[in-house]
């Protein structure tokens, strides 16, 4: 099954060179493990994290696709659902059956129907409107309620950092 | 091939978009139908049907037995790939390999992508092969080139008549796409029976079989080539039937090994690698049966094992390893530590800078305490609380347990009282000395009063009794921590006595709350209880409250947190302290000391989630 993981991961990266989705790059770290994935995502317009660019890595299983594939951001983030060291908390990441929160429904958690495009298309999404209900960083969560313009001031303070500005 | 044909014919790539499993992302090989409509590859919607029971596209749940075979888009993609191979090819030869007979040669070869032809004959014609592909038999071309094949300039047509018409049958041809020639009898892609027929017909003599009367320009292909479909698969396995389910965890380590003994399979190994290797083998075992040629039994043998080989080698191990979460309440321990001592410096310096201030005071150990004043909250601690309400609960909790630990290491066993005091003297120190301060520029006609001993007492007995109700509440091991930072302290203070009210509910989760920051993933529950620090958030609305009564009012609307019961806790304060005595402080406390809290706010001291 690492064998059919594989083909898969690489007719995904295929797809991701030929055809890449705006604002997205992904592709192996090294083309010697294609287990390990390395992604850059820019901010949505419109949003705080505008203009950004964040670097993220994607571990797969060796079974996948049968099983999600993990994601953890490597720059700092200031997110809901964004855990302190960088995981993603998102729906579409958890294997059906896996509910760390208890509100999923089974149609937008992981099927081997998804993909990596998927993945990084809900992270964007992610990243423009927050799921303040399932907070992953619970004070991200708490100031996204509560004081708008201080989160905006972190994010655009996180999105600086990732251009190298401060 | 299809790189080419999908550039120079884009529609092909809608065709491929269509026919590509959604599971493994490539062309399908032995679709088969799930109830809800949905078309897979016969292997992979049963390998993910093994651990979940629903379609992957919508959710539905299906089942392993309702899976049916989708034989009409098997032929379409037999008929797409002839095509294609057609079209890929220099036309001037074409070779047309029997679709479903490359499948199979793929499918022994598993592990190699799927549209790689693997030369398993020799190519029989190879002078015309433009592609690596090797080319089994030459066929006859249509006289009559197809509009596709117009439209692609590359395509030569070549209208060969009886030239090219084949003379050496290849007999390991499966017959599946291939039909005779009812005149001569002559095997070959059913696509091109009709215009070989003319021919043929023209030209009786050249053939070697026996002439047909009557012969039927309209050929029933697919009726042809479903029979001899079928005779092939009968005549190659004509014993494949699906392998019942089992109830693999009810099978005893003997049954599991009589069953792969029964398919010639590999009997070493634990239980969970025999039965995974068994489960492996019924689950291709089921997908080859839906094939119309499906692989023998040492075929299948040889994929499970190769299987087994590649997923033993595979990247798993690292994925387990990569993530890892820690649940290991040391290290949590340690990542705390290490944050503290990094802060060590900042805290210090606050608290060098309230020295240095407090020592233009002279009156250090003066404490006013206004005895008839009612009106306020006396916290022991520093007023800029309010503004920072959620936030020491996690500290304290923290606080209270380095103490309790300290004392509990220090005088070993016995508890308390000296320990504590002498812990909570830093606060003390500061808290106190900043209101007496305030008293002095304000209480002209106040009894003045020295409470220093006492109210230190007040603040030991204090700790004991919290210490204790924390023992009561929680009867985890209290992590051991260096010796909680002053600042951190003074601001945990004002939680302590809201900590006391609701420490049956809050607890056990501030406790854990610090290392929830760090490392794990927080609760539903923390957040609704809104237990975060909001340092950031309030760094930005901080006052200073000119009247004190009015700031601690804007502060409460200000700031909806889901904690208004700080401002309740005055008359809890009240009861702690047992002589009825009441602290008060004036504005430049208050002053002083939201520029402290604002000060260890930037200083980082509420940047945990950035610095980790």
């Amino acid at each position: 099954m690492a064998g059919s993981a594989l083909r898969r991961l690489m007719a995904e990266y295929k797809q991701l060179t030929l055809n890449p989705p705006e604002g997205i790059i992904a592709g192996p770290i090294n083309e010697e493990n294609f287990f390990e994935w390395e992604a850059l995502i820019t901010g949505p317009e419109g949003t705080c994290f505008e203009g950004g660019v964040f670097p993220a890595k994607l571990v797969f299983p060796s079974d996948y696709p049968l099983s999600p594939p993990k994601m953890q951001f490597t720059c700092e983030m200031f997110h809901p659902n964004i855990y302190a060291d960088g995981r993603v908390c998102i729906s579409i990441l958890h294997a059906p059956g896996d509910d760390p929160m208890g509100y999923e429904s089974s149609a937008e958690r992981w099927s081997p129907v998804q993909s990596v495009e998927k993945i990084l298309l809900s992270v964007v999404s992610m990243l423009a409107e927050p799921n303040d209900e399932s907070g992953a960083n619970v004070d991200a969560a708490k100031m996204w309620r509560e004081d708008r313009n201080e989160f905006n001031r972190i994010a655009e303070k996180i999105v600086r950092k990732t251009l190298g500005l401060s | 091939m299809d790189e080419d044909t999908q550039e120079s014919i884009p529609q092909f790539k809608e065709l491929d978009d269509v026919l590509n499993c959604g599971i493994c992302h490539e062309i399908l090989t032995t679709p088969v139908i799930t109830a809800c409509s949905h078309t897979y590859c016969s292997i992979c919607i049963r390998r993910w049907l093994s651990g979940k029971q629903e379609c992957p596209s919508c959710a539905t749940a299906i089942y392993e037995s309702t899976l049916r075979k989708n034989t009409i888009v098997g032929n379409i993609l037999d008929a797409v790939k002839n095509v294609k191979r057609l079209l890929g090819k220099n036309a001037s030869m074409p070779s047309i390999k029997s679709s479903t007979r490359c499948l199979n040669v793929q499918d022994e070869f598993g592990d190699e992508p799927k549209n790689r032809t693997i030369k398993t004959t020799p190519p029989a014609t190879p002078k015309q092969n433009h592609s690596a592909q090797p080319t089994k038999t030459p066929m006859l071309l249509p006289k009559t080139p197809s509009p596709m094949v117009q439209k692609f300039p590359k395509v030569e047509v070549n209208s060969t008549p009886g030239g090219g018409t084949p003379t050496a049958l290849d007999n390991d041809h499966s017959p599946a796409f291939k039909v005779p020639c009812p005149v001569c009898g002559t095997i070959m892609a059913q696509r091109l029976v009709n215009s070989h027929l003319d021919r043929c017909l023209l030209e009786p003599k050249t053939r070697s079989s026996e002439t047909v009367k009557s012969p039927t320009p309209t050929v029933n292909s697919a009726a042809k080539t479903s029979i001899a479909k079928s005779s092939n698969s009968a005549e190659s396995n004509p014993s494949l039937q699906p392998i019942k389910k089992m109830v693999y965890n009810l099978l005893s380590d003997k049954q599991i090994k009589n069953e792969l003994r029964k398919y010639g399979l590999a009997i070493q190994g634990d239980r969970s690698t025999l039965l995974s290797r068994l489960k492996r083998f019924v689950i291709l075992h089921n997908a080859e049966c839906d094939s119309t040629t499906p692989k023998t039994l040492s075929e299948m043998k040889l994929l499970v094992e190769r299987e087994e080989k590649a997923m033993a080698g595979s990247s798993a191990s690292s994925f387990s390893q990569m993530f890892k979460r820690t649940d290991n309440p040391q290290e949590i321990d340690n990542a705390l530590k290490e944050y503290r001592t990094q802060q060590k410096a900042s805290y210090q310096k606050l608290i060098d800078e309230v020295k240095k201030r407090n020592k233009h005071k002279p009156s250090k150990k003066e404490e006013c305490v206004i005895l008839s004043d009612t009106e306020d909250e006396d916290d022991p601690a520093p007023i800029p609380v309010p503004q920072h309400e959620p936030l020491p609960v996690p500290e304290s909790a923290h606080a209270m347990n380095s103490r309790q630990a300290d004392s509990d290491c220090d005088k070993s066993g016995k508890k308390t009282n000296h320990g504590n005091a002498s812990d909570s003297d830093d606060i003390a120190c500061t808290s106190k000395s900043r209101k007496s301060t305030n008293h002095r520029k304000m209480t002209k006609n106040v009894k003045r009063k020295c409470i220093e001993s006492e109210s230190e007492e007040d603040e030991g007995e204090n700790e004991i009794r919290q210490a204790k109700q924390w023992k009561r509440a929680e009867q985890t091991t209290s992590p051991v921590l260096p010796r909680s930072t002053p600042a951190r302290q003074l601001r945990s203070r004002t939680a302590q006595n809201k900590a006391i009210q609701k420490r049956s509910v809050s607890s056990p989760q501030s406790q854990t709350r610090n290392s929830q920051r760090i490392k794990q993933p927080p609760s539903k529950k923390v957040l609704e209880r809104g237990g975060g620090k909001d340092g950031l958030s309030s760094s930005s609305d901080e006052e200073i409250p000119s009247k004190r009564s009015i700031g601690v009012k804007q502060s409460k609307q200000r700031s909806p947190t889901p904690d208004p019961d700080i401002f309740e806790s005055s008359p809890a304060s009240s009861i702690l302290f047992p002589c009825g005595q009441k602290a008060r402080c004036d504005d430049s406390g208050n002053e002083a000391l939201s520029a402290l809290v604002n000060m260890i706010d930037n200083d980082g001291g509420s940047t945990t989630d950035f610095d980790e």
